[in-house]
Formats: C-alpha cells, structure tokens, sequence
C-alpha cells in the first residue's frame, strides 16, 4: 500500500530513540556480575528476536560495567498520540523481554541512577541513564536545539533526578550520578554549528572549556549518525539518523513519566526548529549561571530553587525563562513556566492530551500552590525508604519497580498526588485540558529567546 | 458501550490482524479474558468469530475488557493500539486506589519544646546580600522577650518543606539580636531566604531552637560540585571574598551523617560536597554544628576536566634499593627492591583492573645514574586495552627488572639521580602529549640520592639548584601541568634499626630520604605515600582523576 499523507505540520517533532536503562541485580540486590549478564543479555536477545513487533529493538550492556543494560529502540515517531503509546508499547514490551530473562536467572531490575538496595564495594559505582536522541535535519536546528536543551538543562535535570536512595540510605543528593561522572560536562554554548566545520569548533571548545571533543557533553549535538546532516538528498526515514543526544538524565522507572519526558525534548526540538527557520538564535545563558543551576537541581531534585542570571544585561526585555525573569524560582514551576510561555503551540502540534504531561504537571502544579506531594520518582523513593524499615523498604520498591516496569500506563506518583489532593487535581486536570484543547488560540504563546 | 458499525468494523480489523487464525483467538481469550470461546461464538471463521466476539462482549458492556486483554496478547499490533486509544484503554489510567500512604501527613505545625520562636512570633524580610549566609537578625527588644540572653548566637531552624520524603528541613544559623531591627521582624539572609523558601510568599510553619554542640573546623576540604567554566577566575574570587563567603558560617551535620551527607551551599556556586574535615564526623555528636572560624584552615578539590590517566611509574633499581630495611606486611624485613616490586605490582593491577582510575596508558622506567625504558621498550606511552597487556608487562618487568635485565639495559646503577629520571619521563609524557588527558608521575623510592663516592661520614649528598629534583618537580607541575605521587620504600625509622642490627659497616648516604620525596609530591601538587602496600597506594588511585588542591585561605 503506498503511503498516505496524513497531515502537515511545519517545524513539527522528528523521530525519537531511547536507550533505556536498567540495572542488572541478582535476589539479594547486588550487581550482576559479568557471566550472569552475559547470560541474561543473551535470553532476553533471543526474546527480542522472536517477537516481530520489536524490530529494530536491541539490547546493549555498557562497556563501562556489566550490570548497567540499555534497551535501544530504533528512530521512531512520536507525532501523534497513537504512535507515542505505540513507542512505550513497544518500549513495555522490550523491557518485558529483559524482565523475563532476568527472572528466568533469578535476578531482577533496577532503573534508578544507582542501585538502591546495596551499597557497591568497588567504584566506579554502576551508573544508569536513560539516552534520548532526538532526530534533527540539518545544522541550523541542531544549534538551537541544543542550546535550547543546554538553557533548560536544570530544570529537565531537576525533575529527572533518580538517585535520591542508594544502598537503602536516603542520600543528601537527588542525583548521584552525574556527581560521580567523570566524564560528562555541562554543555557549553554553541554559537554556530557546522558540521562541515566541526574540527574548527571542537578547536575552540578545547581551547576555551578544556573539553576534548563536544560528545564528553550533557548533551552531545553529535548524536547518532552525524554524517546524515552532510548529504543533501538524504532519503527521509533511513534506520539511522543525526539527532541531538541527552544523556544526563537519570534511568527511570516510570513509563508514563518517559512518556511525558518524551514530549517535552520533543515540544523543545520542535520549538528550536521554528527559531532555526525564521533565523532567530537563543542569547547565550552564562556557563556560570548554568554551572550553578545545575549544582542546585542536583542537590535538590525538583524543589531545587533556580537562580537567575546575573550575568546577563539588566536591559534586555524578555522573560521567558528564568534566567531572563532575574527572580529566583522552584525547579518544578520553572519548568511549567517554560511549558505554558513557550510549548504550548509545540504541544498542540504534538496532539499532546493532557494526561500524557501529568506525571510531570500535576506534581509541579501542587507544588506550585505549597501543596506536599511527589515531584518525581526520586521522592518517591526517599519516601518509601524513610517511611519503612529497611527490608520492608526493599520488598516495597522490587514489588512496585516490577509492576511499574510491565505497565504503559500505571504511574503511581500521579495516582498518589492524587490521592493527596482529590479536589485540587481534578481542577488542575480540568485547567490542563482547557490549556492543551486544540482551539487554544496561540495568542498565549510565550515571546521567543533569541 | 454501544458500539455503531464503524467502530465495530475497527475492532473487528484489529482483532483478525493481531490475531489471524481461529486458534490464536481462542488462545487469547482464553488466556488473557479467562473465557472459553466455544462458549461465546458458535463459527469457527475468524472473521465471524471476531464479529460475534465483538457483538457479545459489547452486549456485556466488556468491550474495553475485550481490547485490554486483546492487547495483553498482542501489545504492539498498531490497529489494535488505535483500538486501545480510541477506546479509552490505553489513555492515562483513572486514578487507582493505592493503599493509603504509611507516614503521618499531618502538617508539622507544632513548635518543639525548646523552641525560642517559631514564624508566628515573627514576620520574615530580606536582609539583602550578596553572598549566601546563614545568618537573620532579630530585635533586642524580642530577644529578651524569648529569653536569648547573648547578641550572638548559633540557632537551628526546622522548616517544613513540601517534600513527602523529607518533610522538614534543618538550617543552622547564626542568630544577631540588634537595635535597628524592629520588634516583630526577622530579617533573614536575602540569598538564603530566596533558597529556602522563607522569603517567597510562604506560609509554611518554622520554629528555631539554640544548637546545642558547636564544632569548630580545624581543616576543611570542599570539593566542586560541578565542572566549572573558569576554575582560575572563581578560586580568585573565592580567595578575594574569603570573609563574606567562608568566616563564621556554620554546617549542620544531621544525625550520624556522614562526610558525603554535608554540602555548603556558596552564591554563584551551587553547592560544594565536602572531601574531608578535621576534626573527623566521628569524633562528633550526632546534630552537631561545625563552625568555619578564622582558624580554620579551608581548601578547595577542583575536579579535573581531563578524561584519562597517562601514567609513568618511575622505579629506582640503585644501590641503595638493596637494603634490607623495608618491614612488609608480614612484619619481616626485606629489601627496598621487594618494596619497590610490591608496589609496582599493585600499581600495575589497580591500573587495568579498576576502571574508575581512568589510567589509559602507561611506561615504567628504571633508574639509578642513568635511566632505561623497562615498559615499552620505546620511550613511548602505551595504551592499556586488555588484560593481556597486563601479561606482557608482568613478563616484561620480570626480564628486566633482574641483575642481567638492567645490564641488558645498560642501567647504571650508582649514583642515584632523580632529577635525570624526572626530565626522562617528562619527556616521554610530553612526547605523546593529549590535550585531555592528566598526566602523572609516580616515583618509587627511598629517596636516598647516594653516590658511593660519597664521603661516609656525610649525610646525604649535595647537590646543585638546577639537579634538585623537588624544584624541577615544581617547574615540571608548573609549566606541563605534571602531578607527581611519590611511594616511600622504607624510612629513616627502620634503616636506623637495620644499622642497630647490622652486622658490617653501614654509609650514612643511604639514609632514606623522605623529606626529599615529600618535598617532590608537594611542589607538582602529589601526594606521599608512607608505604608501598596495597591499602596505601588504593588511595592514589581514588585520587587519580580528581584534581587538584588549592588552599583558599
């Protein structure tokens, strides 16, 4: 059957790949070792293999330590809300080839930054990410999209912080593991990107960062298959594909929270397009500035307070994220700040239903009205490790970890916030639905950094 | 749900596309409806049974129930997700009924007994500053009132915080009691205000109680959080505003907390971690107040923005090397020459087996007057990729590390000169320079620079500035940015012994000199280590990668 063009939507999303991660943990909590990932690796493979929907799907254990596994999904499209439940769908159903044979091994898994349940002897501690690569066409948007990804780097960081308990003690960091990465640097500003000029600008980054080459990066604008940006007459949907890589976010356990996480990396891309076809560019947030965000929504997760730039000019008008408003503000509502000023028309365009975002909003809007509840899954964590005693702790969270990952859409921080708040959420439910309908006219669309 | 033909059409599509015989549809729904499908449809054609299927369960009000365990057979069919979107299956779940949440959610609104005053007593304002300090002023006049008899003193506030996890929050802080602050006011910190939450339209409930065990900090070490943009510039300004950013703050460590658990938050900065404080946590009380005074010796960790370890390992073969002075581990005495083994073989283990040291590649040298190549045999760097690199340079070491070996190598082996070492191995490292990589000398020897020409009655021997390897060690860290560990194989303690018991005459020359190697890891910014052992050289390796140390006060 030929293809059908269904619709048209300019600077709309790209295609999406997620390697995601998981921890390998034998019955006891501790870190598979090499022979016994190995042999799990290998199952879950054969898993893989026999199911025809999951084509593309790969599995991949890090160099780094045999215990951390990616699941590794192919480029695929995120621009409507079936094709979104088709990709977790399709992500559930991976993970559940990885669970499988963990289990048939007598293991189980973990995805948290670091392993929860025990304390490991040896450093390097096994650290677990979640990489998304988000597709891009050409340089232009490459340049804002990442730099787009580089200014709002805390806020994403804070709500993404999955560290907060590490070898059942609750620790005084939401996010272990860029702290113990040696090897992973707050993106530094580009201000123009050119692959065919690429040695002259990791020249600079050399010289000026003391970086070695731009992928040592949070975010990598070198990600998958950068060559793609070099042909002209690229066929489109080709199996490998140039994206933009983020790879500072800790590995979670949530798939309707990567389902919301998903759509924002995809609403930024979307609206760095649009600056990239009219010419605009973002200014330049400070790397000190950043530095200092960074360090704070580490610590704090998504209560982190962000702090303004004060290296910017005072008069520059615009005001659309915090750095530009000069006034302190919460991580969580920063971030809705950035998704009501700046998203909205992307999220429209991404058919975005308001359930898709509350894993990420309901929290942050009960924060945002001094509401107690859970911001992510890190507080969550702390939670359970606080409220029980610890083999308790460790039954409560291997039990809800598994449920969490055989489910597309069970989310249990939404269904607790929710529990919490009844009255509160269903208005803030009611007030997001009215935000995402589609008539919503763009006239609330937030004034574009350039 | 009553369906009308269209939507029925589409289920019916989703279900023979998902599942395309009559026996995988009697296996879904037996397995994933619990039903026995003989009893449901009476056509064995799949394209009736699904139709029949649909119609029933339809009838029942069971259709979601239909496309939920249709999609429990078959999660990724793409007809059967448009099924389950356009029916309401796969859409967020409603809110389930989770078992209520165990802890008490009862807002903390209760002052503690010992509270001096909690935020209804006051009402808070910025004290505007630009810097992050734990401090708030208070009125005479409310001070009094509250019973707080001195102007100056450490207070702990608890704060309630909107996380589930932590729900209350504790900052020390230092309490002014003042006259032109008006009564009824506290006026906090604008910085600290603004982080915590205080300032910002709040009404979460505090109270503030005296800190009980006040600590001051004799050393402090902070480690950046983050990497910074211009490390240069910042420790300038943290040296320049040494007193408004550092004197007289407090931090509180929360019940047995350990180093990890400490964090100084610094304006401009974020936070710093702490890397090591004296007096040590342990000999603190739990809920202990550590207070930064103008004692207080303070440093700051920079982390390295490097990505890999070249490494050259330095072993002195020389004369003095033959002494058995060095007590090992089992309490025995043996040579240095065994020390020196001992530590070259944990080196070389730690090197490849632990990958969180970074070290990438590596070549070891010999000296003694002169200096050969032991691993490569090319003044080179070579790359660490296997364990059977580690093999050859096992094999290596044994050939050439022997008498005949270093003849081989034409390594003369008296007078020792560490300085000629020092250059060589500087060379080597330059000669396969890497802009990303951190570059490490690690010397293992007594530090003896004896010649036997040497008169035997001196100590020591002389030697000129431009031979003197701790100010070539200085200029090596200076201008190649070359940090230098050194290892001390034996010491002045047991040679003293070792001549008490010898039987023959010893030379005075072949003293180990430790202040000389302490003087060499000091000016290129290494560290010493006492001993060759295993569990002493572990901690070279935990600070490989890190960076460097420079002193703030």
């Amino acid at each position: 059957m030929p293809p059908k063009l269904e619709k048209v939507i300019i600077n709309g999303s790209s295609r999406h790949r997620l390697y995601k991660g998981f921890l390998l943990l034998d019955s006891n909590g501790y870190l598979a070792n090499e022979v016994l990932s190995k042999r799990i690796e290998e199952n879950a493979q054969q898993r893989l293999l026999q199911r025809l929907a999951l084509t593309g799907f790969t599995l991949e254990r890090l160099s780094d330590h045999p215990a951390v596994m990616h699941v590794m999904t192919p480029f695929l499209p995120l621009f409507t809300v079936k094709q979104r439940t088709l990709f977790i769908l399709r992500l559930v159903a991976a993970t559940s080839c990885l669970l499988e044979a963990a289990e048939e091994a007598s293991c189980q898994l973990a995805a948290a930054g670091v392993n929860p349940y025990r304390k490991e002897d040896e450093e390097p501690r096994a650290l677990c990410a979640d990489i998304h690569q988000i597709e891009v066409y050409e340089e232009g948007e490459v340049e804002r999209i990442y730099n787009l990804y580089r200014q709002f780097l805390p806020e994403l960081l804070a709500i993404s912080t999955h560290s907060a308990v590490y070898g059942t003690s609750v620790q005084k960091d939401f996010s272990l593991r860029m702290r113990v990465n040696l090897a992973s640097y707050l993106p530094r500003y580009i201000s123009q990107f050119s692959e065919q000029h690429l040695e002259h600008l990791e020249l600079f980054i050399r010289k000026k960062h003391k970086l070695s080459n731009l992928s040592q990066m949070d975010i990598n604008p070198l990600g998958g298959d950068p060559s793609a940006l070099r042909k002209p007459e690229r066929p489109l949907l080709l199996k490998t594909a140039a994206a933009v890589e983020l790879r500072f976010i800790d590995a979670q356990c949530s798939f309707p929270f990567i389902r919301a996480q998903v759509i924002l990396l995809q609403a930024l891309a979307m609206h760095g397009r649009e600056l990239a076809r009219v010419g605009r560019r973002l200014f330049p947030v400070s790397d000190e500035s950043l530095d200092e965000n960074k360090a704070l929504a580490l610590h704090s997760g998504g209560g982190a307070v962000l702090r303004p730039d004060s290296y910017r000019r005072s008069d520059e008008p615009r005001k659309s994220s915090t750095y530009e408003r000069k006034e302190p503000e919460v991580a969580t509502t920063a971030l809705l700040k950035l998704i009501e000023d700046t998203l909205l028309d992307a999220l429209l365009d991404l058919e975005c239903e308001p359930w898709e975002l509350y894993p990420i909003t309901l929290g942050a809007e009960l924060r945002r009205r001094e509401k107690r509840c859970f911001a992510n899954y890190a507080e969550y964590q702390q939670y359970l490790c606080t409220a029980y005693p610890e083999e308790r702790f460790i039954a409560i969270l291997q039990e809800q970890t598994r449920l969490l990952l055989s489910s597309s859409t069970f989310d249990i921080i939404c269904d607790y916030n929710r529990q919490l708040h009844q009255k509160l959420a269903q208005e803030i439910e009611s007030v997001w639905s009215e935000k995402l309908a589609p008539h919503h006219s763009s006239e609330s669309k937030g004034e574009a950094p350039c | 749900m009553a369906l009308i033909g269209p939507q029925r059409a589409q289920i019916v599509k989703a279900l023979i596309d998902a599942f395309p015989s009559y026996a995988d549809l009697r296996y879904m729904v037996s397995m994933h409806l619990d039903e026995n499908i003989e009893t449901i449809v009476s056509s064995i054609n799949v394209r009736d049974c699904a139709l029949e299927l649909v119609v029933k369960m339809d009838a029942q009000g069971k259709i979601k129930e239909l496309i939920r365990g249709a999609l429990d057979g078959n999660e990724t069919n793409p007809l059967l997700v448009d099924c389950g979107v356009d029916f309401g299956v796969l859409t967020a779940r409603e809110s389930v009924t989770l078992p209520p949440l165990p802890k008490d959610l009862e807002e903390v609104a209760h002052p503690a007994p010992d509270a001096l005053f909690t935020s209804r007593d006051v009402e808070v304002t910025a004290l505007p500053s630009e810097y992050y300090r734990e401090e708030c002023l208070i009125a005479i006049s409310d001070a009094r009132r509250w019973g707080i008899a001195d102007n100056s003193l450490y207070v702990i506030l608890s704060l309630q915080t909107l996380s589930m996890g932590k729900p209350v929050q504790q900052v020390p802080l230092n309490l002014r009691a003042v006259d032109y602050v008006r009564s009824g006011s506290l006026r906090i910190n604008q910085q600290l205000g603004e982080s915590i939450g205080l300032l910002s339209h709040s009404k979460r409930f505090w109270s503030v109680c005296k800190a009980r065990d006040i600590v001051p900090i004799k050393e402090i070490v902070f480690e950046l959080r983050v990497e910074r943009a211009r490390v240069d510039e910042e420790i300038r300004e943290l040296r320049g505003h040494y007193q408004d950013i550092f004197l007289h703050r407090p931090l509180l460590r929360e019940g047995h907390a350990s180093l990890r658990d400490l964090s100084f938050q610094v304006h401009g900065l974020g936070y710093f971690n702490v890397h090591a404080i004296q007096p040590p946590l342990d000999t603190c009380n739990s809920e202990t107040l550590l207070l930064l005074d103008d004692k207080t010796t303070v440093q700051l960790l920079v982390p390295h923005h490097k990505s890999a370890v070249d490494m050259v390992i330095l072993v002195d073969v020389s004369g003095s090397m033959t002494i058995e002075d060095y007590v090992g581990e089992d309490g025995l005495p043996h040579s240095r020459l065994d020390g020196m083994k001992l530590a070259l073989e944990t080196l070389i283990d730690r090197c490849l087996l632990s990958g969180g040291c970074r070290v990438s590649r590596l070549a070891i040298l010999a000296f003694g007057s002169t200096t050969a190549m032991l691993y490569p045999t090319r003044p080179v760097m070579e790359e660490l990729t296997s364990v059977e690199k580690i093999k050859q340079i096992r094999v290596a070491l044994r050939q050439n590390l022997s008498d005949d070996g270093l003849r081989v190598l034409k390594v003369v082996r008296n007078p020792t000169n560490i300085a000629a070492v020092l250059s060589a191995a500087a060379d080597v490292l330059n000669r396969s320079f890497l802009e990303e990589t951190e570059k490490v000398l690690v010397l293992l020897s007594d530090g003896a620079n004896w010649d036997e020409k040497t008169d035997p009655g001196a100590e020591g021997e002389i030697v000129s500035a431009t031979e003197d390897p701790a100010a070539l060690a200085d200029s090596l860290h200076a201008n190649s940015g070359i940090r230098i560990h050194t290892v001390g194989i034996s010491n002045e303690e047991a040679y003293r012994l070792y001549r008490k018991k010898a039987t023959h005459e010893t030379i005075s020359g072949l003293t180990p000199n430790i202040p000389l190697l302490r003087n060499i890891a000091a000016s290129a910014e290494g560290i010493f280590f006492e001993s060759p052992d295993a569990k002493s050289l572990n901690r070279l390796f935990d600070e490989l990668g890190r960076g460097a140390i420079y002193p703030l006060t």
